[in-house]
């Protein structure tokens, strides 16, 4: 606890420059850490008071696009995310510092998806997956993804128009800092050998979250 | 430094009256109320995530609250005494709150700090009753659909929200029953009271020449989880 020490002046002590001086002295270099007298811990909690502790990267970070069918690859993800309604289904830039900053960032998708009729039964199966890339360009387009593996959902439509919704939810988990870091949206059809099949994504928001500590 | 050591100067040969009156003022205003941040030392232990403790609230609008986000929370169980039940004469083509899968926050005024809401929800919706003949194959064609589900802030239905719900009637058509999930942030809300909900709007059914036969009926939303965020940024 922060305590200030005066020397203690008895009866029929001289009262002089010195002791009025070691008295200022005493106070002028007073310095002691906060403690836990202090501070009651039964109270204490993570609770954040920084000032933008919370970050959502705006503009380009959020794809917001409804009744727009996309072109699906076929065997594997394509070289750039997938487009609906003419806009690719990206979010970034971001300035990410999960070591430095100890930031911690959480991208979520989510959408709406129907499989396009006739397709071929028991083959139409769809798979879904984030990437992230630190030299995207949209406006290229170019840049090179790297899978994010716990993202990947796959959805077997058996060549039927049929809907469904999807989300996913995923704490990015590298360790490296960027400050143009993007997400993207991969889908392809997963059996190369059936072609033909198709899927509609409407409704696709993809955004993401840095939280600070 | 407690005190100013321009203003707090030491006692020369010669200690005066007015001297020691003016340095015990100088030391009275200081200790009353003349401290500012710098005299204080930041390297201590204590950092500002260890002060103050989160407040939590139950029912009837359960939440967490905490300095720079509020979560509100709610959750309906699956069984089917605790399904919300639509049909299409009550507000046929007419967006309706789900029950469970809304929540009202306050947004705290804000300096210098933007402020947005985050919605997760999830729910398990399906139609059945109705006489519709199965579609053609296992499709789910626009004439099946009874029923689209859409986020909502304060009335404005949120773009990027809309699931679509297909009949699953006469054919028992259970790939029709659809476990829905809408992830979405809303950035710039403004401050005071902010209505997030999930709505439903029912399709008119056709009657088939008979009001007690339709060709959807009953659309029943289950196992509501709905959790809404203020994030302020």
């Amino acid at each position: 606890m922060a305590r200030v020490d005066f020397p203690e002046i008895q009866p029929g002590d001289a009262l002089d420059q010195t002791v009025l001086n070691t008295a200022a002295t005493a106070l002028l270099t007073q310095s002691s850490n906060i403690d836990g007298d202090n501070v009651r811990d039964g109270g204490l909690d993570e609770r954040n008071f920084a000032d933008e502790s919370v970050t959502w990267r705006p503009g380009t970070s959020v794809a917001f696009y409804t009744t727009g069918s996309s072109a699906i690859a076929l065997g594997a993800a394509g070289a750039n995310p997938i487009q609906v309604g003419g806009a690719y289904v990206d979010s970034g830039p971001y300035d990410y510092s999960p070591v430095t900053r100890l930031e911690k960032l959480l991208v979520k998708l989510s959408l709406h998806y129907q499989g396009v009729s006739p397709g071929t039964p028991g083959d139409a199966e769809f798979t879904f997956q984030l990437g992230y890339s630190t030299d995207w360009n949209p406006a290229g387009p170019s840049g090179t993804w790297t899978m994010i593996a716990a993202t990947k959902r796959r959805v077997a439509l058996r060549g039927y128009a049929t809907a469904g919704t999807l989300s996913i939810t995923h704490k990015f988990d590298q360790t490296i800092a960027s400050a143009t870091l993007w997400f993207g949206l991969f889908v392809w059809d997963n059996n190369a050998a059936g072609g033909n099949d198709a899927l509609t994504i409407e409704d696709a928001s993809l955004y993401g979250i840095i939280y600070k500590r | 430094m407690p005190l100013n050591p321009g203003t707090w100067v030491g006692f020369s040969s010669t200690v005066t009256d007015a001297a020691l009156t003016s340095h015990i003022d100088q030391l009275e205003e200081w200790l009353n109320g003349g401290i500012v941040a710098a005299d204080l030392k930041t390297s201590s232990w204590v950092k500002a995530r260890h002060i103050d403790p989160a407040d939590f609230y139950g029912s009837p609008a359960p939440r967490w609250e905490g300095v720079s986000r509020i979560v509100h929370h709610r959750k309906v169980g699956p069984r089917l005494e605790d399904v919300a039940l639509f049909v299409d004469d009550v507000a046929a083509g007419r967006w309706v709150t789900v029950p469970g899968l809304a929540a009202r926050l306050r947004v705290h005024p804000q300096v210098n700090r933007s402020v947005s809401i985050e919605t997760t929800c999830s729910f398990y919706a399906y139609e059945v009753g109705g006489s519709a003949a199965s579609a053609t194959g296992n499709d789910e064609t626009a004439t099946a659909l009874c029923a689209e589900f859409a986020l909502f802030s304060n009335g404005t239905q949120i773009s990027g929200t809309l699931r679509k719900q297909y009949r699953g009637t006469a054919a028992n058509k259970f790939y029709a029953r659809k476990q829905h999930s809408i992830q979405r942030l809303i950035h710039g809300v403004s401050d005071g009271i902010n209505d997030v909900s999930v709505k439903v709007k029912v399709y008119t059914a056709s009657l088939n020449g008979d009001p007690q036969v339709r060709d959807h009926k009953f659309v029943r939303v289950q196992a509501r989880n709905f959790i809404s965020k203020v994030l302020y940024l």
